[in-house]
């Protein structure tokens, strides 16, 4: 928003032409999700064999795919679970990662470099699966909560980007705090903060998104079925692999399958799946969007 | 600041005091940060000797200590494979494609947000456009088998442009290849990619377009002048690790797309460690490949970030 | 004229397909040489009910009371599911089901734990396999208590490299090849026990069944003569489940009749015919299975995808053969004909499967069963036959490289972490009884199998498997109502209802192509030793990618076919011999077995 000043036919042309051309690529982008909350709804046999675009469901429509999934029992407790491990997840998350960027923004700092390096290497070189596992069973994080929360506190990248976030607040205004006495937490929690309210909000987005998201790690370090979260269990229902029914190429064992009869069905099942888990998601969104707007910036100093 | 190494020579005493100072200054700093350390240590320090395994012949059941040390072994073998140049090429070649269309989408989209007046439809657009980012790349990679087969919907569209027939199918030429990934990449991720932008954005003084609007300003100059540069951290830290990913390729996607046809343009290390996994799944040659890519990326972040901080003021460190 | 044509066609039709159907003669015994026949069943009351240990009384002849019987009262139901009495069943094959019951009722008291990846449609009816009826049925059966885990399905792989990091193991393990290296490698390493001195004694009956057969027995021990695990095991080579499949209705409108097209001209010839009656792409060439099914055409040549045994008895590579050329010529013309569909490359499973019920396919070369999915169902009524692959000239026999050797796969380990192993052992065993050979391929006696004059298991009309409270398709309920693969003898061909059920004919035209295509090029399961399983990845994934690379290419015109030469040069650097030789001596080794 650039205040209240007249338009200008620039301005004009300018507004037309960028509206028409966010106008396509919001189709462009609309088309892939309205194809699968079709196809969600669609007949299974048709959908499988299906050639083209998906503009409606294809008859005979059907809830068949839906009522599957939420007659599962399994999907409920892992609906809560999820619910558990994205609420506390993200909360250690945004602790971890506001301090960590708090730290690394500080410009006097003496060591600021050699912690930059130190962090940046864990970026591009880890141990790999086994090593990891290994450790966190072995310091009792394993089929519980905090296996769910610890080892996944912090994202490097996300904490960087924060910290980018957090040294484009002005100096000025730390330093005119310090002046009138401030602590450093005031100064962190009344000012860096508040002001970094929407790369907070994209970092919360994205930490958000990435609990939802995560089946790997439950996948590993939680033995009970009932503490699955739910893209877990929703993977088990997908078959990701090859719907084709296990045959590999030249030089392998050829393993014998003949049941292929399903492959409709668990196309169906792919698509409401999809649906489901990323509802809620889609709904998160909204809540943050304002903290992007312009404007959010609280007054400057003057003088 | 930290000392610049030429002045420590016989000012110990002044070094020792200027770390002194530091932490007096800066106790609350380095206590914030000692919770976070510790997660670094522990969580990615601690299984860091997994890098190793790439040097032996590792198996689980025997353990780090009793598997056989192989040295360079595993390199050798990934660097020897006939198809090592294409794949290399490949991988490269990719990552470029992403770097020159898919990095700069996103900001032009966040751009084009950021200067709509009508809240409800700028609310809808962000909203429409991150949704694609969701759906998972079996679906998408389904969709785009069904957009490029023969006569397809974009076969079509090409055709009708080119005068090329339609009786074919875009995933079987190896000339696509890249576009047909880079594009649908950008397709699928520029409304969630242009999020962080929108909000680097909303960050910028109101005042900075006011007085621009009093010097006169055209909607286009604002954004090059104003809105670019209240950026630029934002973008070259992105730009930074984008380039420090250069050797890493979304394989799922890879594997879901390309057909013998394309190989040539497609195929990369990591399809390549993957169909060898299907004969024999070592955990030590996907390790070496993977620290192979891994020395590679970090330097090419070194090489980022040693330009960035020259010309900017914007780097790791 | 028509009319006579398409009668005869039907009625050849009809001939094939029921002569297939009696071909896999039963060889019974007849049902009244019964073996125990000890005059008219006995009662013993103290037995029911009681459901902690099974009725051990195998003398009492339950076949009269049994066999034959449509509609069991309660006492048979009973007398039939809560004891071990297996005299009811026939011996229905070459070789006999063993009944040694001498480990059974076992009672332990700590239970055994079992690793043992469940299928997917499965883990969404029940929690877990502790949950399913039909080894909970075996477990009373027994007298074993058995616990299961089960991986997250679709990260079996993922989940078993950590399970074996994690040195914690279970005391069996299914699919123990996951371990990379094989059974041998687990055996090597410490995580797998060496079975072979106790096999006899504890297993009395798996140890029985391997050895009655030269492919059962060949292939269930290694190279060094060790027996390290329990393998699904058949009573006969099952049938090759994929092939040549024309449509009905492209036989009736060109007038070909499927006995007629034997040659690779006549192929031509009725795709060509084909084309010509409507079917645009009439050839749907499948190929992102692998190139499994592309073995059928190129197979005339002799040019087989991968390795197979040559006529002196060595290991060949199939793609350098001499009349390579000539196939890749061949399919290259019906390219350009337009008898193959033009995205072959690219299709994936359900653009191939949307070409297959549109009207441009007349022919698929695919597994009846998947074909049945989409042709019989839903709004299709497509009626088709199965062909056998195609010889150069005329009186040639028809070949084929696969080939069942009788081992349904799924190899079962113990652990060297388990403490009780002759429980483990008999609870394994008891997949290949008679009891539980029964009880595993058709479920619960009564609900869901009856059994038949000569006393084999069969799905009456009533069964569960039909009638489903669901309303499950049929596809699903093979998982549920049974076991269908798993370390036990598994009966495909009598007990997998998609086969059998009333108006399949997928089972006849597996059974058509079983017998009439010889197998002799057929490469038996070897094994690598770790150091040449490296070698030989290396350079198998090598000539793999050219060879897919350089024969699509050709084949779409992108290159001549003399590039072909370039190929084999290239074949040959890539280490070709050291590929043959370390396949060679593997084979050997499998033949000395």
């Amino acid at each position: 928003m650039t205040g209240y000043k007249r338009k200008t036919s620039a301005d004009v042309v300018f507004d037309i032409v960028n509206v028409l051309l966010l106008l396509i690529i919001t189709i462009l982008c609309l088309y892939p999700v309205w194809h699968v909350v079709m196809a969600s709804f669609s007949n299974p046999t048709r959908l499988s064999t299906h050639r083209g675009v998906l503009f409606a469901p294809l008859a005979p429509s059907t809830l068949e795919g839906y009522k599957v999934l939420l007659k599962d029992s399994k999907i409920l407790t892992s609906y809560r679970n999820t619910l558990v491990y994205v609420g506390l997840g993200t909360l250690f998350n945004m602790a971890f990662t506001i301090l960590g960027a708090y730290t690394l923004s500080r410009k006097s700092l003496y060591w600021k470099k050699a912690l930059m390096v130190i962090i940046t290497i864990t970026m591009f070189f880890s141990g790999g699966l086994i090593p990891w596992f290994l450790l966190v069973k072995n310091i009792g994080l394993y089929n519980n909560l905090w296996a769910m929360i610890l080892p996944t506190a912090l994202n490097t990248w996300n904490m960087i980007v924060l910290r980018t976030g957090f040294e484009s607040v002005p100096q000025d205004l730390e330093e005119a705090a310090e002046i009138d006495g401030a602590s450093q937490a005031y100064i962190l929690f009344k000012i860096i903060v508040p002001l970094s309210k929407p790369v907070l909000a994209v970092i919360l987005l994205y930490y958000f998104v990435g609990n939802w998201n995560s089946w790997f790690n439950p996948m590993i370090l939680l033995k009970d079925r009932e503490r699955f979260p739910l893209q877990l269990v929703i993977k088990e229902i997908l078959v990701q692999n090859d719907t084709a029914g296990g045959a590999t190429s030249g030089g392998t064992q050829i393993v014998v399958s003949s049941v292929q009869g399903t492959t409709a069905y668990r196309e169906l099942i792919k698509y409401c799946t999809i649906v489901i888990s990323t509802l809620p998601v889609l709904c998160i969104y909204p809540f943050l969007q304002k903290y992007f707007t312009k404007g959010v910036f609280v007054g400057s100093l003057k003088g | 600041m930290s000392v610049p190494m030429s002045t420590w020579k016989g000012t110990a005493p002044v070094r020792q005091g200027k770390i002194a100072r530091d932490f007096h200054k800066n106790w609350f700093p380095y206590l914030a940060f000692v919770p976070v350390l510790i997660w670094f240590i522990v969580f990615c320090y601690g299984p860091m000797w997994g890098v190793l395994i790439a040097f032996k012949d590792f198996k689980p059941l025997l353990g780090f200590a009793k598997s056989e040390w192989v040295g360079l072994q595993h390199f050798r073998d990934f660097i020897s494979g006939p198809d090592f140049g294409r794949q290399f090429r490949n991988t490269v070649l990719l990552s470029l494609w992403g770097l020159a269309i898919g990095f700069p989408i996103p900001i032009l989209l966040a751009i084009m947000i950021n200067e709509l007046r009508g809240r409800f439809f700028k609310k809808s657009v962000q909203t429409i456009t991150y949704m694609p980012h969701f759906i998972s790349i079996v679906v998408i990679c389904g969709i785009i088998h069904i957009f490029t087969q023969p006569y397809g919907l974009l076969t079509n569209l090409i055709s009708f442009f080119t005068g090329a027939t339609a009786n074919r199918s875009l995933l079987g030429e190896a000339g696509l290849f890249r576009p047909v990934y880079t594009l649908s990449g950008v397709w699928q991720n520029m409304g969630w990619d242009s999020i962080i932008y929108l909000a680097a954005m909303s960050n910028i003084s109101p005042e900075l377009y006011e007085s621009a609007d009093l010097d006169g300003a055209g909607r286009v100059g604002k954004i090059w002048h104003i809105t670019l540069p209240g950026i630029r951290p934002t973008i070259l830290i992105l730009l930074i690790f984008a380039v420090g990913g250069m050797m890493n390729s979304n394989w799922e996607k890879i594997i879901l797309l390309y057909n013998p046809l394309t190989y040539e343009t497609a195929d990369v290390f990591s399809t390549y460690v993957y169909r060898r996994g299907i004969r024999e799944g070592s955990f030590s040659f996907s390790t070496a490949v993977g620290l192979f890519n891994s020395v590679i990326n970090f330097i090419l972040l070194l090489f980022t970030n040693a330009i960035s901080r020259r010309f900017s003021e914007t780097s790791l460190w | 004229m028509k009319a006579k044509k398409l009668l005869s066609a039907l009625l050849v039709a009809v001939m094939i397909l029921s002569s297939a159907a009696c071909s896999h003669s039963d060889k019974n015994v007849g049902s009244d040489a019964t073996p125990d026949s000890a005059g008219p069943p006995k009662n013993n009351t103290e037995n029911s009910g009681d459901k902690t240990s099974p009725a051990s009384n195998s003398d009492e002849d339950l076949s009269d009371a049994v066999r034959g019987n449509t509609s069991p009262d309660q006492k048979t139901i009973d007398a039939v599911n809560d004891s071990l009495n297996d005299s009811y069943l026939g011996d229905l094959y070459e070789t006999e089901i063993p009944s040694d019951y001498s480990a059974y009722p076992v009672n332990n008291k700590k239970p055994i734990e079992v690793w043992m990846p469940i299928d997917a449609f499965l883990s969404t009816l029940i929690p877990s396999l502790d949950d399913f009826e039909v080894y909970g049925h075996a477990q009373k059966l027994t007298g074993i208590k058995v616990k299961f885990t089960s991986p997250v399905v679709g990260q079996e792989d993922d989940q078993f490299n950590i399970m074996i990091t994690s040195g914690d193991l279970p005391d069996i393990i299914v699919e123990a090849d996951k371990y990379k290296g094989g059974l041998t490698a687990g055996w090597q390493d410490g995580a797998y026990l060496d079975l072979t001195d106790i096999l006899e004694e504890k297993a009395p009956n798996y140890a029985q069944f391997r050895s009655s057969d030269e492919n059962r027995r060949r292939t269930t021990v290694t190279d060094d003569g060790k027996l390290l695990g329990f393998h699904g095991l058949s009573p006969y080579p099952e049938w090759m489940w994929f092939g040549a499949l024309v449509k009905q209705e492209a036989l009736d409108k060109t007038g070909f009749q499927a006995k007629d097209i034997v040659t690779i001209q006549d192929w031509e010839d009725f795709l060509v015919a084909a084309k010509a009656k409507g079917y645009k792409e009439p050839l749907n060439y499948g190929s992102t299975y692998g190139q499994i099914f592309t073995d059928i055409i190129n197979g005339a040549y002799g040019v087989w995808d991968w390795t197979f045994v040559d006529d002196s008895g060595k290991i060949g590579w199939g793609p350098e053969q001499p009349k390579a050329k000539e196939y890749l010529k061949l399919m290259a013309k019906w390219q350009s004909m337009g008898l193959i569909n033009a995205d072959w490359t690219t299709a994936d499973f359900n653009q191939r499967m949307a070409e297959a019920v549109s009207d441009d396919c007349a022919m698929m070369m695919d597994s009846p069963d998947t074909m049945w999915g989409f042709w019989k169902s839903g709004d299709l009524d497509e009626d088709f036959v199965g062909i056998l692959n195609p010889v150069l000239k005329e009186g040639d026999t028809p070949q084929t490289r696969y080939k069942n050797w009788a081992n349904t796969g799924r190899p079962t380990a113990i652990t060297t972490q388990c403490e009780d192993v002759d429980t483990a052992m008999a609870w394994l065993d008891f997949g290949y009884t008679k009891k539980g050979w029964e009880m595993l391929n058709w479920g619960e006696y009564g609900s869901v199998h009856l059994v038949n004059e000569e006393g084999r298991p069969y799905y009456h009309k009533e069964s569960l498997m039909y009638n489903d409270p669901d309303k499950q398709p049929l596809a699903n309920l093979i998982w549920k109502y049974r076991v269908h693969g798993g370390p036990n003898i598994r009966d495909e061909h009598f007990s997998n209802p998609l086969i059998i059920q009333e108006g399949s004919y997928s089972g006849d035209i597996r059974a058509y192509w079983t017998e009439n295509m010889e197998t002799k090029h057929a490469v038996p399961p070897i094994s690598f030793t770790t150091k040449e399983a490296s070698r030989e990845a290396k350079i198998a994934t090598q000539l793999d990618t050219m060879r897919k690379e350089y024969f699509a290419k050709i084949i779409m015109g992108q290159l001549s076919v003399d590039a072909f030469d370039e190929f084999k040069k290239k074949a040959e650097s890539a280490g070709l011999e050291e590929f043959l030789s370390l396949h060679q001596t593997a084979y050997d080794r499998y033949m000395a077995r």
